[in-house]
């Protein structure tokens, strides 16, 4: 063991187990948590990728803290996003666990009784838990949790990124602050997190109540070694072969094949329903070529099982193995690290990417990152917008922001009035009787509904008392109503998020995965799913049951819309791109042609100089801004009355010139702009969150115009055009 | 009720009375000497205690606001009851504690009555082992007169127990504490009583400390309710009255199932008692009118206990109250009762004495014209606010003899009362807009 400060700091246990561990030092942001967080008086988020020793990083510290303290109960209460996280972390943290001699409970909605029951009756050591069994536990055994949560130390959130601006993330900030007003006590934050884009506002998203000082601690490990290749594709506008897969997409998986077999990979595919197409063309290729299948699917709707499977084989390494995956193995599942990573399509963010990226790079080896992206074949007709290679650029100005270090910022606050039911009700349900203005202070005013001020607050109970969520009583208390009893009687209650009706899918009685009910699948019908393809033989409405067997046709099923907002930095970026024109020496042939022609065509169309084209009978708007404010100048010139639509980095009107534009533009600038809330009203449908439904229009369209409207950002914009 | 020539209150009970007031409590003891108005009530109750002795079983509900003195009215009830020899248990209901439930709210509930178990000479309490006790010796005695060997008297003063559920156990337990205490067996004596109080969670428990496959949970307590009745019987007291104030907590109950659970328990007592099914047995339920008459959520809202808990139609088109039915609406304070309260307050400020009161006459009738211009009617429905108020304003003229009364009086605030079950957060200086007066 190298010469270490914090190391000395460290419990017998906790250095035992290092030793035992044979790590000739400790990481850097394992050395420079320490103590801060033996201090105990601030919060900490810790940076890092995956695999960069983080739960390490916050557990030696945080356990040789809570081994001496004599008080019982839990002591550090942890807190991730997934099931199998807590199943691999329990697993992980078993040994540490055992040298420094406390308890460690694993907490969801899988585990088994017995575990359950042994830490009600005797309260001690970690706990690891989902939000939504903390949730369950705040509610159903309040005195419980005052008690047994009494001599907290520390609360450890994992994968804090991916809660950041979700309904989920609302309602674990939620959940954390009511937990420290039960307890009475302010409990350290250690949030764990991918490296993103202005820390501070992380910190803001940690203790959004402020009360307690927060220490950053960012990685600076030497930066890692890249391998990158950017490989181009085109798709033909006619396609030979009307049944099969286009040829952009065969070749595309020719070269995943060949280049990737034989290996361990990660092949990220962005949505559920490309992954299946991917796997399956992959799968095949092998029964083609006569060799072994090494090529897997792994997404949310596939059983857990399957997944599992998956995982351990990832893990063992003993079999060259490639999951062709959305986010689901973003997330910090302990797979060890692969030999490379393929990115099919643009990743949905930088920091998303970096996170990827960070799961390659075996024993010292560089990361491996090829990017396959498809193009349009371009002919006469061909859209101005697949001239501008649109993909391809995207891509290659996120990789200058990735090895520039930029990274996505958290998303701003919100008003989380879907969540803000589910806090409301189960704040009421908690205590049995409580005031409004309580209701209010804990929640709002004190709380991470922070935009919600008393005025607002007061007409929201108003509307979960005429849908009879609550009552009030003759002294004023609030108490649940019988609607409200029954949703928070329901086993959903707890899930912030809403969760679609699923049929399960089953062969021979074992589990295969999950169909969403929207999308419904006749019998006979053929499909393809978990990389195989397969008929559908019975589908049991009652039991949400549909039995498949094999056969030898079938597409993916669709499953609902995944997407990610692309950011304000990333377009500037691509501009920037655009502009220098200078073609990174990571493109293969295609791509380099590709790039060619999308800074060429940009220079024709005269972009460089102007953010204003006519093409045609419309106008075409190049803000050079990410999705929402795009969305949001689309929003305005709607409002306007233009026909506007924004399609990625620009924004379409349609039936107009130039001229009238820009006198539309002149008109609209004497009045005063729409606010965002009547902008959403424009919107057919603003029901978005699970408990939407409650609210009427005029409080759905103020959370939804907040969400996906950036006014200042819109008018800065519209304001500085020519 | 009282007559102004009552005799003093010593030092001791005085300062716990104004103690427990101040803090807006009932106090345990010295009653007599604050309580007003309610004879009607209290002659009801005094009928329920006459049943229960002559070996009736009696089920009352009292309704009333929060602060009408619902709480005073059961410790009045209370101490009449364990006067004329009754053995009582009391609690508060609580989310944690519950007729019926199964996550241990039942038990806990069951746990805290048996903490109060209280008879006369053991008013505050803890008066379990003792009636054990008086059981074991009596059968001894019994046993010695008779010739007769301690374990077969005490199984024949069992066995009416042994016909009701859990009582052949009951039984056993008693009998394991009689072989503690002839074998010198202090953790075998102790095991029983926990066996009693409720203490037991798991039936391998049980079996290995007394050889029983049972023990008081979630989903008997009632039955124990009847099994503990017939028991001090046979330790030679005259019954059992069970009193349960709060009983809003079962309205607020998350869950329409486990309420439910916990109003068909309260149908349990009601048809046992005016069936006459049960014996030695008296009831007595305080909750506000919401947990009465709410017919989504309060007993109203279970058919069965509407039909038997309805108010007499004829007696309320008289405006008369039907104190015959089982439940009883405490009525408002009037303001001549009222005055009568602040009198009595007054003296026993004064330790009883008639002489060396604080204030005049004159205070009283300005106090309460004070209150009323400050919260309106409310104050006669809810008179608990009026004495924390008037105690205190007593307190600091005793403190502080220089100051007049008529200068405190018009600086007297009171509150109107906030409750909740939630603690208060602390904000600060922030403004809520008028929540705090927030209506539906």
């Amino acid at each position: 063991m190298a010469e270490s400060i914090g190391f000395d700091l460290l419990c017998a246990g906790a250095k035992k187990w290092v030793w035992k561990q044979n790590w000739s030092e400790l990481r850097d942001i394992q050395e420079m948590a320490i103590a801060p967080i033996l201090a105990g008086n601030s919060d900490v988020i810790i940076a890092a990728s995956t695999a960069a020793g983080k739960t390490e990083a916050a557990f030696l510290p945080a356990c040789t803290k809570i081994s001496e303290d004599s008080r019982s109960g839990v002591g550090i209460l942890y807190l991730s996003p997934l099931k199998a996280l807590i199943n691999d972390q329990y697993r992980r943290l078993q040994s540490l666990a055992e040298l420094v001699d406390i308890a460690l409970t694993p907490w969801h909605g899988d585990v088994g009784l017995a575990k359950k029951q042994k830490l009600r009756k005797n309260p001690d050591g970690i706990l690891l838990i989902t939000p939504e069994s903390l949730e369950s536990l705040l509610l159903n055994r309040s005195s419980w949790c005052a008690e047994a949560l009494e001599s907290l130390g520390y609360v450890i959130i994992d994968e804090f990124h991916a809660f950041l601006g979700t309904e989920r993330g609302c309602q674990l900030q939620s959940l954390l602050h009511r937990l420290e007003f039960l307890t009475q006590q302010a409990t350290p934050r250690i949030a764990l997190s991918a490296t993103l884009g202005d820390m501070q506002t992380v910190a803001g998203y940690l203790r959004p109540e402020g009360g307690m000082p927060c220490e950053i601690i960012e990685s600076t490990a030497s930066p890692y070694d890249l391998k990158l290749q950017l490989r181009g594709y085109e798709e033909l506008v006619v396609e030979p072969d009307e049944d099969e897969e286009p040829t952009a997409f065969r070749e595309m998986a020719n070269d995943v094949f060949r280049l990737l077999r034989g290996k361990s990979n990660l092949i990220f595919a962005n949505s559920r329903n490309a992954t299946e197409r991917l796997a399956l063309t992959l799968r095949e290729l092998c029964e083609k070529e006569g060799v072994p299948n090494e090529f897997f699917p792994h997404h949310g709707n596939l059983s857990k099982e399957i997944r599992e499977d998956l995982e351990v084989r990832l893990q063992e390494e003993s079999r060259p193995t490639s999951a062709v995956c959305t986010v689901t193995l973003e997330l910090g599942i302990d797979i060890g690290s692969v030999d490379s990573i393929a990115q099919v399509t643009a990743p949905p963010s930088v920091s998303s990417l970096r996170q990827r990226v960070g799961r390659s790079g075996r024993r010292g080896q560089p990361a491996v990152l090829r990017m396959f992206i498809t193009e349009q074949e371009l002919t006469k007709n061909s859209d101005l917008l697949d001239r501008l290679r649109v993909e391809t650029i995207q891509c290659v100005a996120m990789v200058s922001l990735l090895l520039g270090k930029w990274y996505e910022p958290p998303p701003p606050n919100e008003y989380h009035f879907s969540t803000l039911v589910q806090q409301t009700l189960s704040v009421v349900g908690q205590y049995g009787g409580v005031r409004a203005d309580q209701l209010w202070s804990l929640l709002c005013s004190t709380g991470p509904f922070s935009l919600v001020d008393s005025n607002l607050y007061a007409e929201f109970l108003r509307v979960l008392g005429e849908t009879d969520l609550i009552t009030q009583m003759a002294d004023g208390q609030l108490v649940l109503g019988s609607k409200g009893e029954r949703v928070v009687e329901h086993y959903t209650f707890y899930a912030a998020f809403s969760t679609p009706e699923e049929y399960r899918l089953e062969v021979g009685g074992r589990p295969l995965g999950s169909l969403p009910i929207s999308k419904p699948v006749p019998i006979g019908m053929n499909l393809a799913f978990s990389g195989r393809r397969w008929r559908v033989i019975d589908v049991d409405a009652e039991r949400k049951v549909i039995t498949l067997v094999h056969a030898a046709g079938g597409r993916p099923p669709k499953f609902s819309g995944e997407g990610m907002m692309v950011h304000d930095i990333v377009r500037q970026e691509m501009l920037h791109t655009y502009i220098e024109a200078e073609p990174p020496i990571y493109l293969d042939e295609t791509a380099r042609s590709h790039f060619e022609e999308a800074t060429h065509y940009f220079r024709e169309l005269g972009l460089d100089r102007t953010q204003t084209l006519q093409v045609g009978g419309r106008v075409l708007l190049f803000p050079w801004l990410g999705d929402r404010k795009t969305g949001t100048i689309a929003a305005l010139l709607k409002w306007q009355g233009f026909d506007a639509t924004a399609s990625g980095l620009a924004v379409d009107v349609a039936n107009t010139s130039l001229e009238k534009f820009k006198k539309g533009i002149a008109k609209m600038q004497q009045h005063e702009a729409p606010s965002a809330t009547e902008l959403a009203e424009m919107i057919p449908n603003t029901m978005e969150e699970k408990h939407d439904h409650f609210l009427p229009r005029s409080i759905r369209d103020l959370g939804y115009g907040a969400r996906h409207f950036d006014l200042p950002g819109a008018l800065e914009w519209l304001a500085g055009m020519e | 009720m009282t007559s102004e020539a009552a005799p003093k209150l010593r030092p001791r009970e005085r300062d716990s009375i104004l103690q427990s007031l101040r803090a807006g409590v009932t106090p345990r003891t010295g009653l007599q000497h604050i309580q007003v108005g309610r004879a009607r009530e209290v002659a009801a109750l005094l009928g329920d205690i006459e049943t229960v002795c002559d070996g009736g079983a009696s089920f009352r509900l009292i309704i009333g606001e929060f602060g009408s003195g619902k709480s005073f009215f059961l410790q009045l009830v209370r101490n009449i009851a364990l006067e004329k020899g009754l053995v009582t248990v009391h609690a508060d209901l609580s989310p944690d504690r519950r007729l019926y439930s199964t996550g241990g709210q039942g038990r806990n509930l069951y746990a805290e009555l048996m903490r109060n178990l209280s008879t006369r000479t053991k008013p505050d309490g803890g008066a379990l082992t003792s009636i054990v006790e008086r059981f074991v010796t009596e059968a001894r005695k019994q046993a010695d007169s008779h010739g007769k060997n301690v374990s077969s008297v005490i199984a024949e003063r069992l066995e009416r127990l042994t016909e009701l559920v859990d009582g052949y156990d009951f039984a056993q337990v008693i009998e394991a504490y009689w072989k503690g205490y002839e074998s010198d067996n202090d953790a075998l004596k102790s095991d029983a009583v926990r066996w009693l109080r409720g203490e037991f969670t798991t039936k391998t428990d049980a079996r290995n400390a007394l050889g029983v496959r049972t023990f008081v949970d979630d989903a008997n307590v009632y039955d124990h309710f009847k099994l503990m009745s017939l028991f001090v019987r046979q330790a030679g007291y005259v019954g059992l009255f069970v009193m349960l104030d709060e009983m809003v907590n079962l309205y607020k109950l998350a869950s329409q199932r486990a309420r439910v659970s916990n109003y068909e328990q309260i149908l349990r007592m009601l048809n046992d008692c005016l069936q006459g099914t049960a014996q030695y047995l008296g009831f007595l339920l305080c909750g506000t009118p919401d947990f009465l008459l709410d017919a989504r959520k309060g007993l109203y809202s279970y058919e069965a206990l509407q039909s038997r808990l309805a108010e007499n139609t004829f007696a309320k088109a008289a405006g008369v109250q039907d104190f015959a039915g089982p439940t009883i609406h405490l009525a408002n304070l009037t303001p001549e009762e009222l005055l009568v309260l602040l009198r009595n307050l007054r003296r026993v400020f004064a330790s009883g004495d008639n002489v060396g009161y604080l204030v005049p006459d004159a205070a009283l009738t300005s106090f309460l014209a004070h209150c009323q211009n400050r919260i309106g009617d409310a104050y006669f429905r809810t008179p608990r606010n009026t004495i924390k108020a008037f105690v205190d304003l007593l307190s600091v003229l005793e403190q502080n003899p220089q100051l007049s009364w008529e200068d405190l009086i018009v600086k007297v605030d009171i509150d109107v009362e906030q409750n909740s079950d939630m603690p208060e957060v602390e904000i600060v200086d922030e403004d809520d807009g008028g929540l705090a007066s927030f209506t539906l």
